[in-house]
């Protein structure tokens, strides 16, 4: 799907954080880092990359996985992959 | 999604921390590596749940295959595996061969084998088995297709190593080969590798792929357990070929050219490797008897002949009653039969009536059964022997003797009818590997249930301490092969019985009394005072909770006893013979 604008972004990547860290209510916000949300280790890291590039169709490169400091760096970067 | 198994790498990891409420079967597995094994070991305990395992999993640290496994002190041999799995991976490999001087890479392979050899080696004789993973085949890019002309380039390498790998795991025992190869090979280099992963991670393995690889890793250990299926219930109409025999008529069913008949013989030719190899197939079909056994015995396009199928039911009873009846003949238990039908209902039916019987959704299109069938990998085993393809004729003789038993008043007039005679040997060269087999495969009438591999058997039999008894049956209507295995251990003076199997084909036959006439014999050359039995109880050998007390054992202490001083032989219909090669003969 090719998100409208940034909030757009945020109730899909909700749901597939839930998903993939098996929980439920997970509010991530653009300040949110990985620091915040429990389950969302180096590993987790890799399986929701995995996820977030099969629904919106894109592809990151191995310095953009390894270079995400929030959030909303990563829903910017979504959101500029997408539209392209 | 997971490719072919209908389940995704998320769904397997969750998995891995709900355990199983009642295992089935408890093991302990080392894993090592030398990429990041995180999603390989979660993905491994995940399945094993799923298969209802209890799974104890030792995860070795990064990158230390050869410190573990050739330490005889190490974690992972201190940690008592069964099974050790090495997966070292074709990634790194490829890498440190590029770096390798011209002259060396011609040798590359050699090499790895060696190390490979080395650790398959260590770990034999530890009283586990190890699975070692080979090399997914990428080609170079650098020769392009000819670079299996040129040996000094990864492809021509990847191949020496892989054939190396099969041959290593075929001379070493306790040893087998994943095949990572074929995996890619069905599945693509895209499902199983994500460059960005593996250099930022380590992850040489995407989650896409792990489902099909923990699968095939986890039947392997559970097949090298005696959990394999060993039996195939089919269909008739629009399974095994397109069209309805009852209604189309012979002619008119689609097999061979007719119509999409070129799919129903491709799946035919299927079974029939199956059949030889020894998996049994049954026939279940709602159909007129004839009706049914006519194109077997009279169409020339079918792979499959009357003579192929162990048991054929052919009625317009409901499915669970023939299956029933098929297991009668057939004693497997129902978790070691697939059921093979394109119907819908008839597959709930059956899951319903029988839970623990593998149903695959059969694909609507016949086209696909093979490809479909073939991923799901049903049929993984740990062992083969020449006489595996014996025991579809073995079962239909069987069959013949149940219709001769309705013809007699009494059982005992059925048995003197038999003229039973058997054969008692020692292990011999020609007979280890289906001794061991037998203790691999047997769960229901097994007393203590240990298993041996062949270097164990053979072992064995070179001890004065051991008697090792291969008990062969044939009757007037055929033989029966190897049909019981006994183990006595000479301790504190009794004769301890190690192991009691026998086959569930010859039950009711007053074989027990025969055997143990012949352990008694063998206990008294041991110099033993006693006979000493226990029964070690498991999920499925209930049938022999009583067996020492039907033959006159008294019970101390949690064990069984028999006096042998005074012992006098049990009455039987089993006259003992001499072997005809009188080869190896106890």
């Amino acid at each position: 799907m090719i998100p409208e604008n940034e909030a757009a972004v945020y109730p899909a990547l909700n749901t597939i954080f839930c998903s993939v860290l098996g929980r439920t209510g997970i509010q991530l916000a653009p300040e949110t880092t990985a620091a915040d949300v429990t389950g969302w280790d180096s590993l987790s890291h890799m399986l929701l990359i995995v996820e977030i590039e099969r629904h919106f169709r894109i592809r990151f490169t191995s310095s953009e996985v390894s270079r995400l400091k929030n959030v909303g760096e990563l829903v910017r970067l979504i959101v500029g992959k997408a539209r392209r | 999604m997971g490719i072919a198994t209908g389940i995704t790498a998320l769904e397997l990891f969750r998995s891995a921390s709900t355990p199983p409420s009642q295992p089935r079967l408890r093991l302990r597995v080392a894993l090592l590596a030398d990429t990041a094994t995180q999603f390989l070991a979660r993905a491994i305990q995940g399945e094993a749940h799923r298969q209802g395992i209890g799974l104890d999993l030792f995860e070795a640290e990064f990158n230390q295959i050869d410190l573990q496994l050739l330490d005889p002190d190490s974690d992972v041999y201190r940690f008592h595996p069964d099974f050790i799995v090495i997966y070292s991976a074709a990634e790194p490999a490829s890498v440190l061969f590029g770096k390798e001087e011209p002259s060396g890479r011609a040798n590359f392979g050699e090499a790895q084998l060696r190390r490979m050899e080395q650790w398959l080696q260590a770990t034999s004789g530890k009283g586990c088995q190890t699975v070692v993973f080979n090399f997914a085949d990428t080609g170079d890019g650098v020769f392009g297709h000819y670079g299996a002309r040129v040996p000094a380039s990864w492809t021509s390498q990847v191949r020496q190593i892989n054939a190396g790998i099969d041959a290593l795991v075929a001379r070493i025992p306790g040893c087998r080969a994943l095949d990572l190869a074929s995996i890619q090979g069905r599945h693509g280099r895209e499902a199983l590798f994500d460059a960005r992963m593996y250099f930022t991670a380590k992850i040489a393995l995407k989650p896409d792929i792990l489902p099909t690889v923990v699968r095939d890793l986890v039947q392997m250990c559970l097949a090298s357990w005696g959990q394999g299926l060993k039996c195939a219930i089919l269909d008739l109409d629009n399974t095994l070929w397109g069209g309805v025999v009852g209604d189309d008529g012979m002619e008119g069913i689609e097999i061979g050219d007719l119509g999409i008949g070129p799919a129903f013989t491709a799946f035919q030719a299927w079974l029939k490797q199956l059949r030889d190899r020894g998996i049994v197939l049954a026939v279940c079909s709602k159909n007129d008897e004839a009706n049914a056994k006519a194109p077997f015995l009279h169409h020339p396009d079918m792979v499959l002949r009357l003579e192929d199928i162990a048991v054929f039911t052919a009625n317009w009873e409901d499915k669970a009653t023939n299956i029933r009846r098929i297991r009668e003949i057939i004693e497997v238990d129902p978790s070691a039969m697939v059921f093979l039908d394109d119907n819908p209902a008839e597959r709930a039916l059956v899951r319903e009536s029988f839970p623990t019987l593998m149903v695959p959704e059969l694909p609507e299109d016949p086209a696909d059964y093979v490809p479909f069938l073939r991923d799901l990998n049903l049929f993984e085993t740990g062992s083969h022997t020449e006489q595996d393809g014996q025991r579809t004729l073995e079962y239909r003789t069987e069959a013949i003797r149940r219709e001769e038993l309705q013809k007699f008043v009494s059982h005992e007039d059925f048995l003197a009818s038999l003229q039973m005679k058997s054969v008692v040997r020692g292990v011999t060269r020609f007979n280890t590997p289906r001794v061991a087999q037998l203790t691999q495969r047997s769960n229901q009438f097994n007393l203590r249930t240990v298993r041996y591999s062949e270097p164990e058997i053979s072992a064995l039999a070179d001890s004065d301490r051991h008697r090792v008894l291969a008990v062969e049956l044939e009757d007037r209507f055929g033989s029966l092969g190897l049909i019981s295995v006994v183990i006595l251990v000479l301790r504190d003076g009794d004769a301890f019985i190690d192991t009691w199997i026998m086959s569930c084909r010859v039950l009711k036959r007053g074989i027990e009394d025969f055997v143990l006439n012949q352990l008694a014999a063998a206990g008294q050359e041991l110099g033993a005072r006693r006979l000493v039995g226990e029964y070690l109880p498991t999920a499925k050998n209930g049938m022999v909770r009583d067996h020492y007390s039907r033959l006159g054992f008294a019970e101390v202490g949690g064990h069984w006893e028999l006096p042998l001083d005074g012992y006098v032989d049990r009455s039987c219909h089993v006259q003992r013979v001499m072997p005809d090669d009188s080869a190896g003969a106890v």
